[in-house]
């Protein structure tokens, strides 16, 4: 069980949180001009890396608030944390 | 209580406080301070169940929470009964219960030890291929498999006990209260470190606390008097917190650490009313140290499962811990220095011992001189090729070894025992260190794996 650093609220036990899955994904502008397979694969298709990893993370016991965290999927070493819009702060 | 298996001072054991228990129904007697481990081999008993597949005999083998073989149930109340407990570790406490897994109808008498005469004709997996045809016949097997096999009964009715959690962050948690531990927590509280030190036990102290021998010394002081000054010490520190019958039992990422306190297994039932039964620690610290120690190997030889046969060092515990003789005339195997360690505790205490076989050509260690002004036979160079003796060891027989070791020449000499400790040297417990995602390496001067440092 890991520690988050929420950039609003500084260091947490991970039971605060929960994830909200691989970051910067980019939806679609118009949706209905989309195929079925390009649709399920913006709802669904996602990278599950072994190794660093873009996550959107939510402080839901806390202050409720989306951020980001770079983090090593295989030894949860969380690298970076920087809020929602923000530039990724090593290089994706 | 067999009277002579028991040494007459010891300060672990309150001699003046007797508890009475019973063991499969038969009504014994131990001492406050007694495991039931102990309270049984002072009343002479070594046969504690039977192994899963041949139901052959099985003994109590160690003295702590490596056992695996007296694993008894306690109690028999359908809300409070307690599977798969470890002789080893629970502590006698009046009316205590407990009951063999893992036979039937009982103990001496089990059916499933036919199985043992069997066992040429019953390969892996022969339960499962064989009881399954005809298929209504199943019925009528399954009575006698569920009866005759399986490890304990779970409880049947609801848990009436309370238990509690907490949540502990410090700076250091030192696990494991033996003298590494001991002194790695009062360096760490000293440096003005939130200190937490963790035993199993319910004493610090580990196995220096009953080293009471001219060989380990630490400033001119027998080892177990120098550390018994540390452990006064210690208490006295602020930082450190200290935390005895509490055994760790994971280690998750970022430190985090889960602890289960026993508060009250060690108490009568009298004592246990409106009380916390146990409590888990999850615990966060900035850094751990393990300092969990090693556990003694077994040797390997023909029919070497038997009841009387233990681990050296569990020998040298019960002697010089609980003051009880494992057996009236004991035998040491090894191929190390450590089971003359248990030699000279066994002398001390006026235990006899038949003879040490030692695989290796000779030892001119300090304590192997000692063991030799003692007049007790060493057969140097031999090994162990038979044991006899079917609810408990009453021979063993052994043979030189060749000049390569690679086999037996000579005579077969065979020698009466009633209790056989081996010592295949030691294993450090790396257990908690692999599961915080540490990685081992084999390190080849004393054939053990060790912590890998990245
Ligand atoms: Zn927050």
């Amino acid at each position: 069980m890991f520690i988050i650093n929420c950039p609003y609220c500084g260091e947490r036990d991970q039971t605060e949180f929960s994830s909200g899955g691989e970051a910067h994904i980019v939806r679609p502008k118009q949706p209905t001009e989309l195929s079925d397979d390009e649709w399920a694969k913006f709802l669904f298709m996602r990278k599950n890396i072994k190794g660093i990893q873009f996550e959107r993370w939510n402080h839901s016991h806390g202050c409720r608030k989306w951020f980001n965290v770079v983090r090593d999927t295989s030894n949860d070493k969380i690298h970076a944390v920087y809020k929602m819009g923000e530039k990724p702060p090593v290089n994706k | 209580m067999s009277k002579e298996l028991r040494i007459n001072s010891n300060k672990f054991i309150d001699q003046t406080t007797r508890l009475s228990f019973k063991f499969n129904g038969e009504k014994l007697y131990g001492y406050k301070g007694d495991t039931l481990a102990s309270a049984l081999l002072a009343n002479n008993i070594h046969l504690v169940g039977r192994s899963f597949k041949y139901h052959r005999p099985r003994g109590i083998m160690t003295c702590g929470s490596e056992e695996p073989n007296a694993i008894v149930q306690i109690g028999n109340d359908p809300s409070l009964t307690d599977p798969n407990v470890r002789a080893t570790e629970i502590e006698l406490y009046e009316g205590l219960e407990a009951f063999s897994q893992n036979c039937w109808p009982n103990v001496k008498f089990d059916i499933g030890g036919i199985n043992n005469l069997l066992s040429p004709l019953l390969p892996a997996g022969f339960y499962y291929k064989t009881f399954m045809w005809p298929a209504s016949f199943w019925e009528k097997y399954e009575f006698f498999i569920r009866h005759s096999a399986g490890l304990g009964k779970s409880p049947t009715k609801p848990d009436p006990d309370i238990y509690d959690h907490k949540y502990y962050h410090c700076d250091v948690l030192v696990v494991g209260g033996g003298i590494s531990g001991i002194m790695a927590a009062k360096l760490s509280a000293e440096n003005n470190n939130e200190t937490l030190l963790l035993d199993d036990k319910n004493i610090l102290g580990g196995a220096t606390i009953y080293q009471n021998n001219d060989c380990f010394q630490i400033d001119s002081t027998h080892t177990n008097y120098w550390l018994e000054k540390e452990i006064k010490n210690i208490k006295n520190i602020k930082n450190l917190t200290i935390k005895t019958r509490t055994s760790l039992a994971a280690y998750h990422g970022y430190n985090y650490l889960l602890a289960k306190e026993n508060l009250t297994d060690h108490l009568s039932p009298d004592e246990r009313k409106g009380k916390i039964r146990q409590r888990l620690w999850k615990i966060r610290a900035k850094k751990v140290i393990i300092a969990t120690g090693s556990i003694e190997r077994p040797l390997i030889f023909n029919n070497n499962d038997r009841p009387g046969i233990m681990l050296s060092s569990a020998i040298k515990k019960f002697i010089d811990f609980y003051g009880v003789k494992a057996g009236k005339e004991i035998t040491l195997f090894t191929n190390n220095d450590s089971a003359y360690e248990t030699a000279i505790s066994l002398k001390k205490s006026g235990v006899n011992i038949v003879s040490i076989i030692d695989i290796r050509d000779k030892s001119s260690s300090k304590i192997v001189k000692e063991v030799e002004k003692h007049n007790i036979k060493i057969y140097w160079k031999h090994t162990i090729v038979n044991t006899e003796g079917y609810r408990r060891i009453s021979f063993i027989e052994i043979m030189q070894l060749s000049d390569d070791g690679s086999g037996v020449i000579g005579k077969k000499i065979k020698l009466k025992t009633d209790c056989l400790g081996i010592s295949g040297g030691w294993t450090p417990m790396v257990h908690l260190f692999t599961q915080s995602g540490g990685k081992l390496k084999f390190r080849s001067d004393d054939n053990v794996f060790f912590t890998r440092q990245e």
